[in-house]
């Protein structure tokens, strides 16, 4: 493992079908199983005051457990009212049974 | 009159926005025109009762839609605009400037009004008495809890604990007067609103429950004196009153289209005139098996409604509606959320508590209808369990209130299944 990759969860720690949080870094993430494919996004909602691993994740999509705005979360594209922009997603890869981040610059990325 | 297609919404809260933009998102060629009485872009109004109450508040940070221009979408919105009239027959709106307007579809997502204050309690115009409504009166409370020693919240409802729990965190004596046995009479079940109550004693918010409010005079000091049923007498520098609202339906009444408890709509949301629709917390509907029409009175609902009366006004294939209506309170550190609507006819209440105190109240009707669920600092078991409301479940209640067994995938072997069965059923 390159020396510069965060760990954000063991594999096992992930249910499958599931979501959820993870600090990393002083950042809080969502980390997603679907269907034993790993994706992680930015934690609050880009819409309001929500956590989406507080969320329903229903196959490759997560409600906000508020407003119940959804993203895709492969794409982080907006799917269901209110959100309009596309959440802020990072790159990770499962190694030694972890799913690491592949790119830990890529965190600081903000909201658009 | 023009043959223009025109579709006219009055009314910039979350439903008439919410209407806009899914109209738009499925017609790109409508002229859309977006009117509202209040001079702001649209706001959230769930924020006036928190957010804008803190110290540092400010209303741009509580706008409904962010970096959306309406201009962009060829909406054209009209702030600060009244409409005092409905010709349904000619299809156009009177405004008070004595413009008219023609359109070919017309929303009334016009919400709510605050309940009066009774006229029994007396005084009433004081600066120091609040309702919270729209961002003035919230901007008018805030300033006020700025040198406020002691505050009165006459109701124990939503609104009446989110200004509680703001003033208390201000270190402002609180107290809560409310005419119920409970707290939440409304939206929770007694030990949801027991466990809120407790939070609230907590962090030293005083209750008066059961009693009512004989009047409200003012003292040579200024203060305000609150007299109650049971003869005791509560001094306060400001009084906020949160007792409920009533649908904003004057303008639908006086224009001839159909009105009881709210402007009645059908499942598409459509009015007596098929192109007059109604949208949000102002929409009442009728149901089936003989009960008084219902408005349903939460931001969820008025988006989701909205929305969904946006694209019928738009399209020839009309949708019904058949969200569920949920609703959330941050209240100190915690979050009270529910999907779905107690039911007053018998049922059963299975409940799963948690270790850390959050707990969830399930209710389960006689058919093994899923009906609601209300809990306290439980997100993410509401948001699954809430997928299942209107649904049959056949889990035992052990299983449901089991702690140790996640929750959401429960629910979604539960929606499987009835998926499987519905393809059957076809």
């Amino acid at each position: 493992m390159a020396a510069n990759q965060l760990v954000l969860a063991s594999v096992k720690d992930v249910p499958l079908d599931d979501v959820i949080a993870v600090h990393v870094a002083g950042h809080d993430l969502a980390l997603y199983n679907v269907d034993g494919k790993f994706y992680a996004s930015k934690n609050v909602c880009n819409h309001g005051n929500a956590r989406l691993s507080d969320g329903f994740l229903d196959g490759d999509v997560i409600e906000c457990p508020l407003h119940g705005g959804c993203f895709n979360v492969v794409s982080g594209e907006p799917c269901a009212p209110p959100v309009t922009h596309p959440m802020v997603t990072y790159s990770v890869d499962v190694v030694d049974g972890l799913v690491v981040l592949s790119a830990p610059e890529e965190l600081e990325r903000e909201n658009v | 009159m023009s043959n223009e297609r025109h579709l006219v919404i009055v009314g910039t809260g979350v439903a008439g926005t919410s209407a806009a933009l899914s109209a738009r998102a499925i017609d790109s060629d409508i002229k859309i025109t977006l009117i509202g009485a209040e001079p702001h872009l649209p706001y959230d109004r769930t924020h006036l009762s928190k957010q804008q109450l803190a110290p540092n508040a400010d209303l741009t940070k509580s706008l409904l839609t962010p970096g959306i221009k309406f201009e962009q979408l060829n909406i054209d919105i009209r702030t600060g605009v009244k409409v005092v009239g409905v010709e349904p027959t000619k299809r156009t709106i009177l405004l008070e400037s004595s413009d008219r307007i023609s359109y070919s579809s017309l929303i009334l997502a016009t919400g709510s009004i605050v309940r009066p204050i009774p006229p029994g309690w007396g005084v009433i115009q004081d600066e120091h008495l609040h309702c919270i409504r729209v961002a003035e009166d919230s901007i008018r409370l805030r300033s006020a809890l700025r040198s406020a020693k002691k505050i009165v919240v006459i109701g124990s409802g939503l609104i009446g604990l989110e200004v509680a729990a703001s003033a208390r965190e201000r270190g402002i004596d609180v107290t809560v007067i409310g005419t119920g046995s409970r707290i939440l009479t409304r939206s929770s079940d007694p030990l949801t609103a027991k466990q809120i109550e407790n939070i609230h004693r907590d962090r030293g918010v005083s209750f008066r429950l059961g009693v009512s409010v004989d009047n409200i005079r003012r003292l040579a000091s200024g203060e305000l004196a609150v007299s109650l049923t049971n003869n005791s007498v509560l001094i306060a520098d400001d009084v906020v009153v949160g007792i409920g609202v009533l649908p904003n339906d004057g303008l639908a009444r006086a224009s001839g289209i159909g009105v009881n408890n709210g402007i009645n709509v059908n499942s598409f949301g459509q009015t007596n005139y098929p192109d007059i629709f109604a949208a949000g917390e102002v929409a009442s509907f009728t149901t089936s098996n003989n009960r008084p029409p219902f408005r349903l009175e939460s931001w969820r609902h008025a988006q989701d409604h909205g929305h969904l009366v946006g694209a019928n006004s738009v399209t020839n294939e009309m949708r019904e509606y058949k969200e569920n209506s949920s609703f959330w309170s941050d209240q100190f550190q915690h979050r009270i959320q529910g999907v779905g609507v107690i039911p007053e006819e018998p049922h059963e209440v299975i409940v799963r508590s948690y270790d850390d105190g959050a707990h969830l109240s399930i209710f389960i009707g006689r058919d093994n209808r899923l009906l609601a669920v209300v809990g306290v600092d439980c997100s993410k078991d509401i948001s699954a369990v809430g997928r299942l409301v209107g649904h049959r479940v056949n889990c035992s209640a052990m299983t449901l209130a089991d702690k140790n067994q996640p929750l959401g995938s429960m629910v979604k072997s539960i929606l499987k299944s009835i998926k499987q069965e519905e393809k059957r059923n076809v």
